[in-house]
Formats: C-alpha cells, structure tokens, sequence
C-alpha cells in the first residue's frame, strides 16, 4: 500500500508526494504527457531527440546537470510511444534545487541551434548502437510497422528512419516544446523524505506561474481491425533464426490488458512457464523464448518470440507456439498455475515498493494513465480475473487473422 | 519575483549511515552476515562460494556448476526446483566472478520457509543431469555466437585475453569449441571440490524473522559439513601482461566502433584507491565528465562513454569504453588521449572538484539506499577484504580533503598514456 498526498496548481499541473521515512533521499519524477505518438510521420523520433534537448539548458539555466551535481543528485530520462519521464534522486535537504531545475525547463528551454545540431549526431549514434550495432538490433524497426498500419505506434520511439533525426529543426524544437511542455500537460512525483506541505509549498513557489499550453496536439488515429494475417521475412547475417509474432490486444486500462498479462504469466514468467518447461527443455525447439504485453495506452500488441535451435524449421517452431496458445483456448489453465500468477503479483508489488525512486515512478505513471491511487488496486483487479477469462482471451487473441509474424533468418555463411 | 538565476542554497549532505551486519561464525567454519533493514517484509540470501572461474582448470565449468545447481537436486527434479521458487513468488539466480560462485535468493519473509528444503539442496546437493548440462551447453553456446557478432563483446574478449598473462586463467574467454569439452564429471568434481562450507560467507538481508535466520544457521551451519575449497593453482596470476599496445579486431557489418582501454592501476586495498576513484570520475566517471563533455556533448561521436575501476584480487584496472561513430574513431581515441593528457598537466578547477565531490557524495547515499542495495555493497566490499564502515568513512574524508594538486599528482603517477592497452572493434 502506497500512501500519497495530491495537490492541484491552478495552472493545470498535478502533485503527488508519497512520504518515505526510511531513506536519506528524495526522487522527484516529472512526466510529461508526449511521446512517439505525438510525433508527425514524416518526422518521427522526435519526442525522444527532444529528451535530449532538456539538457541543454534552460531560459534562466545553463546547464541542468551540473547544479544536480553539486548538490549530489543524479538524473536520466526516458521517452516511451505514449510519455517522457524526467526523473531524479537527490539527498531529501537539497530538495528546492529540483524545483528549481525542472520548473525552469518548463517554463522555457534556451533552443540552441548548436545543441540540436550536437544532440542530432549523438542520437544518431544511439540509434546505431541500440538497432544496428548489435544482432537482432533491427527487430523493433521491423515488426511495429508489420502489426500497425495507422496509428503512430507503427513507429519505435527512435524513430522510423534516421534520416529523420537529421531533419529536424530549430523551428520543430520550439513548436513542440510549446505544444507538449507544460504543466498542465505534466505530472509531477516526489517520493522519500520529505513532507507534503513542503512540496506543495515548493510548487507553488516554483511552477505556480508558468502558464498552461495554448497549441493544438494532434488527433491520434485508431488502428482499424486487422482482418488477415501478415508476415514478413528477412535475412540477417545472424547466427540464429527468430520468430516475432505479434497479436492485437487492448490497452492498458482495459480489463483485458490483466488478463493478458495473466496469460503471458503462464506461458513464459519464471523457469516453471509452460513454453520454458515444453518448447526449451522438453522439446528443444527454441534456445529462448518469451511472452509480453506492449502495456502501451491505447490497444497494444501480445508478442510470442523464439530464437530457433539449430536444425529446427520455422514452420516447426511456429506451430510449437501456437500450439501451446491454443491449448489455453481449448482447455484453459489449472487453478494451481492461476494461483502460482497471483502470487508472483503480489510478490512483485511488494518488491516494487522497495525503492523510494521506484514509486515515484510508478505513481507518476498510473497518474497519467487514470490516476496514482489506482497503483493500490493492481492486485486486486489481477485477483479478480477468472481463470475462464484467461481461456476466452486466448480465443480471441490468437486467431490467424489478428497476426502479424516476423520471421527473421539467418544468413549463414 | 523569484530568482531563478541563482541555485538555491546547497545543504550539507552527509556521510551515510553503514549498518553494522551482525556477524556470527558457523562451526563448520561458513561466515553468516546479517543486516535487517527496509521497510518491506523481504529477505534476500547471498551465498558466496569460492569456486569462480580461475578455480577451474578448464573454462565454463564454473559457470556451468554454479547455474546447474538450480536444475536438479537429489529430491527434487529441475522442474521441481523452478515451480517451488515460482509458487511462492521467490527468485534465485547465480553470478560467477573469478574468485567466487555467488547464489542469490529473495523471497517474501513468510514464504522463505517454503523454500528453504529445495535451496539446501541446491547448494549442498545439486545431481547435475546429463540432459540439463545438455541443453546448458546448448543454449549458451548459441548465446555465446550472438554475443560475438556484437563489436563490445569482441572488444571486452580481445582486452582479457591479451591484459592478463598467458596461463593466468583471468585471461581465458570461452571458445566455442570449449562448449564440446565439458563433461557431467567436471561439473560434479568442481562442486565436490569448491562448494564448501569453510570459506563460504552467507548474507542475509531485508527482514528475516528469527526463524529464517535460525533455519539459515542450521542448514548452512551445523548441517553442512566439508572442508575448506581447494585452493587456487599458484599459477593464478592477476597481474596484467606486459602492455601490448593495440589490437584491431575485425567485426563484420559493425556500424560503430567499439573502444576499449585498460590501464593498470592499484587495487581496492591500496591507500591510493580513493583517490584514482575520484580522478576516474572526473575522467569519465558521471554524466558531467571530461570524456562525456568532450567526445559526446561537444563533439556528438558518441552516445556515451565512460571510464571506471575494475578490481581483482590484488589489482585494479581503469577502463575506458564507448562505441563511436566509425569513421571519426581515430579522433574519438586521439581525445581520450587528449583528456588524460589534460588532467596530468593542468589542475582540475576547484568549481569542477567540488561538483564531482558533492556529486560523489550523493552516489554514497544512493549506493547504500535500500535494504538489498546495501547488502551487495556490503557483500562486494567484505569480499574484498575492506571494511565496509571504514571504506565509506576514508571515502568521505577522502572526498573533503581532496584538492587539484592531488588530483593532478595522481594523473602523473597513474595516468600513463604509454601503459594504455588498446583495443579497437569495428
């Protein structure tokens, strides 16, 4: 159970402390509600090159990091399809420096030619390193475009193309930034030692006067119903062949994301899983496998991947997986993998709730997604699910038409 | 108005507080550590061995030992093992170093009971199957060839092999041939002959009542018998080989240039390790360092590059290591080169050491936040043989009374730019 106190600007921005007497430290998290999906097609990877642009100074600030140095702090960043999260750790006394630091990067951020011209050549490196510089690296590139065909999620946050990042411009930097950087477009979390009113009082001095946003976002367009299967194949100069198959599924506030997230549980989480157990040490047909959920907020994908053994086809190989899908449509699961899933649900929670930066995090998170309460009722909604709903997702999911199927060969020499 | 020009105020920020494990000797010779901390009713167990990597005469087989104790015991059949850790939402997971075998265990405090029986038996008497040394063997090797189409790996593998002296065992990588070579037997000898309670250290943290410590003491203390570990061969040497200068090595279809540079510095007992900690942090060390400002945020060649200390048993290396882009690598190395230079011939700025202290200071309270983060810096520095209280004091001092002349006198005697090994993938 995670406590939290909330506190509403008159501008729009919305904060959330949760107190946590048992360390020296505070985190502060401040999300922003923009992410890949805000970007325009011609000119994807946006939002997250824009990540690297916080850091290049602020109206009032030169240099974010180095104050956050000074005072022991240390900070990163990441961007997702659906938000950028900002996030900090500091020692809990030297809290009025991150708000001190984050407000001034809200209200206006210095837009130098010269650190979108540095930061475009270090993404791009970064978009060598994470997709080309290693084996499979490209998979992400390949299989959202495979299972959207419209909504923005068909591109990964990098970006579709890193010609893209190259185009950007300094006109694009400002006009995203007064589109999405505000507060009331931000959730803002601190989490560890410190006290409510204090906070509260802290934004109030120091977001209370930065205005809300006044441009129009863009329309987010749905995916439609896909209606036949598709696949994809692709050499690659790697030592082994991959399958990527991919479902549609709902998003994150829908009951079905639990249920699928259940379903995922049994068929890959821990060494017990159903595909770990049959498919690696029964029948030896992939040397790794897994089962996710996309978790994204609007209707996501569930993926079923495996890196082939030697000597194993990908006919083979898919229909194990299938296989081992439909067996749930057809026959369900026993109460007792049902009851070893909520266990290792609620196991997880209290985990999770074991670093003070961790909750920040979280709660800035369900705060977007509905609101940082819902965080407390995760169990119980995992709880309720029964198991003839895992069966029945099972059905729906993994039918031919709903999917989308990378195959990924290796070329060998 | 506000001032927005001006930082607020900096608060002192204090040394952390180390708690003191309790420290109770087993009479089959086993070291128990218990810290209880944190707020969540969590235990996590740690058992170090002495059975890494240089124990073996052979490669993979400690590895190969130590992840196989989990696949089946003489009770319980691997799967067995992985549906008792999964049902009670409990996780175990196994680290090889090249001194020690690490086993790790957490689990919710009231369900540790659950898992104690399967957890003695994975450490006392694991039965290695055929079919599960197998698949292992399988499996890894597969992993080990898309591994070595990643430029870093090929980087990391061709810097061990050519730092440390021939024969040394720190300077073996497995090969994939080495995976045809490992046999039921050698696993079943190493454990026999390494996995022993007289030199194993047990740490216990999170919240354990009474009774998981009571339960820990009897299976791990009285109940488990056995001498102390075979010593390591006196060739184990792990001293660096003479410097070898620079090695290419060809990576088909790179995209980037992987870098990797070692230099041999002291170890972590030594009176000097502070202080090269603080001058490798000012090196590359933190997201405000020479090399991060210079080659990524000036220059754009890279998405990061960083500089640390690695330590073995006697010795510490400094690396520096980055993917850059490759046509500009040449550059990227001429100003690592550049930035040590800097430091040996000019005083780091007092603004700049001040920053990098206080930063410093705040990564000493984050090391040691959490019940289970200060468990692993208390394990990895008892290890080590460094008092763990001590080294957080000594840092702290260190870092107050540290000034640029030292700083710089440390970059002369340690930074030599001719002791740096090079090695270049891509």
């Amino acid at each position: 159970m995670i406590d939290i106190e909330r506190y509403r600007l008159a501008n729009g921005l919305t904060v959330i402390t949760h107190v946590d007497r048992s360390t020296p430290m505070a985190a502060v998290n401040l999300l922003y509600k923009v992410g890949a999906r805000n970007e325009n097609p011609d000119k994807t990877g946006f939002a997250h090159l824009f990540e690297h642009l916080m850091f290049g100074g602020s109206r009032n600030i030169p240099s974010y990091d180095t104050p956050l140095q000074n005072v022991g702090g240390e900070n990163n960043a990441f961007t997702t399809n659906d938000i950028t999260d900002y996030y900090l750790t500091l020692p809990a006394d030297n809290l009025e420096t991150a708000f001190w630091l984050e407000s001034d990067r809200m209200l206006e951020l210095a837009f130098s030619q010269e650190s979108l011209d540095v930061q475009k050549k270090v993404v791009t490196e970064e978009f060598k390193q994470r997709y080309f510089n290693q084996p499979y690296g490209d998979i992400p590139l390949l299989a959202r475009p495979l299972a959207y065909k419209v909504h923005p999620y068909r591109w990964p946050t990098i970006g579709s193309d890193i010609s893209h990042i190259e185009k950007a411009e300094l006109d694009d930097v400002r006009r995203f930034f007064y589109a999405h950087y505000a507060p009331d477009n931000a959730i803002l979390v601190v989490a560890g030692n410190v006290d409510a009113d204090r906070v509260n009082s802290l934004a109030d001095k120091w977001f209370g006067l930065i205005s809300r946003q006044s441009a129009p976002r863009l329309p987010i367009p749905a995916e439609p119903e896909q209606t036949e299967r598709r696949e994809l194949h692709v050499e690659r100069s790697v030592p082994a062949d991959y399958i990527h198959m991919q479902f549609h599924m709902g998003g994150r506030l829908d009951r079905e994301y639990y249920v699928c997230d259940t379903l995922t549980d049994i068929l890959a989480d821990g060494a017990s899983s159903r595909l770990t157990q049959r498919l690696i040490k029964d029948r030896r047909i992939f040397s790794d496998v897994n089962a996710f959920i996309s978790g994204d907020d609007d209707p996501g994908l569930l993926s079923l991947t495996g890196t082939l053994m030697p000597g194993v086809g990908f006919a083979q190989a898919e229909q194990a997986l299938l296989d081992e899908a439909l067996l749930i449509a057809d026959k369900g699961i026993t109460a007792r993998e049902f009851e070893k899933i909520k266990i290792r649900n609620e196991a997880s929670m209290v985990y999770a709730e074991m670093s003070y930066a961790n909750k920040a995090n979280n709660l800035a998170y369900f705060e977007h997604l509905s609101e940082a309460e819902a965080i407390n009722r995760e169990v119980e909604i995992y709880n309720s699910i029964g198991i003839d709903e895992v069966r029945q997702a099972s059905e729906r999911i993994f039918r031919p038409a709903n999917a989308s199927v990378l195959y990924y060969h290796s070329l060998k020499n | 108005m506000i001032d927005r020009k001006t930082a607020p105020a900096l608060n002192t920020i204090n040394c952390p507080q180390v708690p003191d494990a309790r420290v109770v000797a087993l009479d089959n010779g086993a070291t128990l550590h218990i810290l209880t901390s944190g707020t969540q009713n969590v235990v996590k167990l740690d058992i170090v061995l002495g059975a890494g990597t240089t124990k073996s005469a052979k490669p993979l087989v400690a590895n190969a030992t130590n992840t196989l104790t989990a696949e089946g015991t003489r009770s319980y059949a691997s799967v067995q093992v992985s549906e008792i850790f999964d049902s009670y939402g409990a996780y175990i997971w196994q680290n090889t170093s090249t001194r020690h075998a690490v086993l790790s265990v957490c689990s919710l405090t009231r369900y540790f009971s659950h898992i104690m029986p399967v957890l003695d038996e994975v450490v006392r008497q694991p039965v290695f199957p055929q079919s599960e040394l197998d698949l292992y063997l399988a499996r890894t090797r597969q992993e080990m060839m898309i591994e070595m189409q990643k430029p870093g790996v090929m980087a990391a593998r061709a810097m061990r092999r050519h730092y440390y002296r021939p024969g040394s065992r720190h300077d073996r990588v497995a090969e994939l041939v080495d995976y045809d070579r490992v046999s039921r037997a050698d696993l079943v000898g190493f454990h026999s002959e390494c996995y022993r309670p007289a030199d194993a250290h047990i740490f216990v943290s999170g919240r354990p009542d009474a009774h998981v410590i009571d339960s820990i003491a009897d299976r791990f203390g009285s109940r488990w018998q056995g001498g102390a570990a075979v010593p390591a061969d006196v060739c184990v040497d792990d001293t660096p080989a003479p410097n070898f200068g620079r090695i290419n090595v060809d990576v088909a279809e790179a995209s980037q240039t992987s870098i990797k540079m070692a230099l041999p510095v002291v170890g972590r007992r030594h009176p000097d390790f502070i202080g090269l900690s603080i001058l490798s942090t000012i090196l590359g060390g933190y997201f405000g360092s020479r090399l991060m400002k210079n080659i990524r945020e000036e220059k754009g060649l890279t998405y990061g590059i960083g500089s640390s200390i690695q330590t073995t048993e006697t010795c510490g290396t400094l690396s520096v290591t980055s993917s850059v882009k490759s046509d500009l690598s040449e550059q990227a190395l001429s100003e690592i080169y550049a930035e040590v230079e800097r430091l040996r011939t000019e005083p780091v700025g007092v603004d700049e050491l001040t920053n990098v202290s206080n930063y410093l200071r705040g990564e000493m309270l984050r090391s040691l936040d959490g019940a289970f983060a200060t468990s692993d810096q208390i394990r990895g520095l008892t290890m080590a043989g460094v008092d763990p209280a001590r080294y957080f004091a000594d840092f702290y001092s260190t870092l107050a009374a540290i000034t640029p002349a030292r700083v710089q006198e440390l970059a002369v005697q340690y930074l030599v730019p001719s002791e740096f090994r090079v090695v270049m993938a891509g």
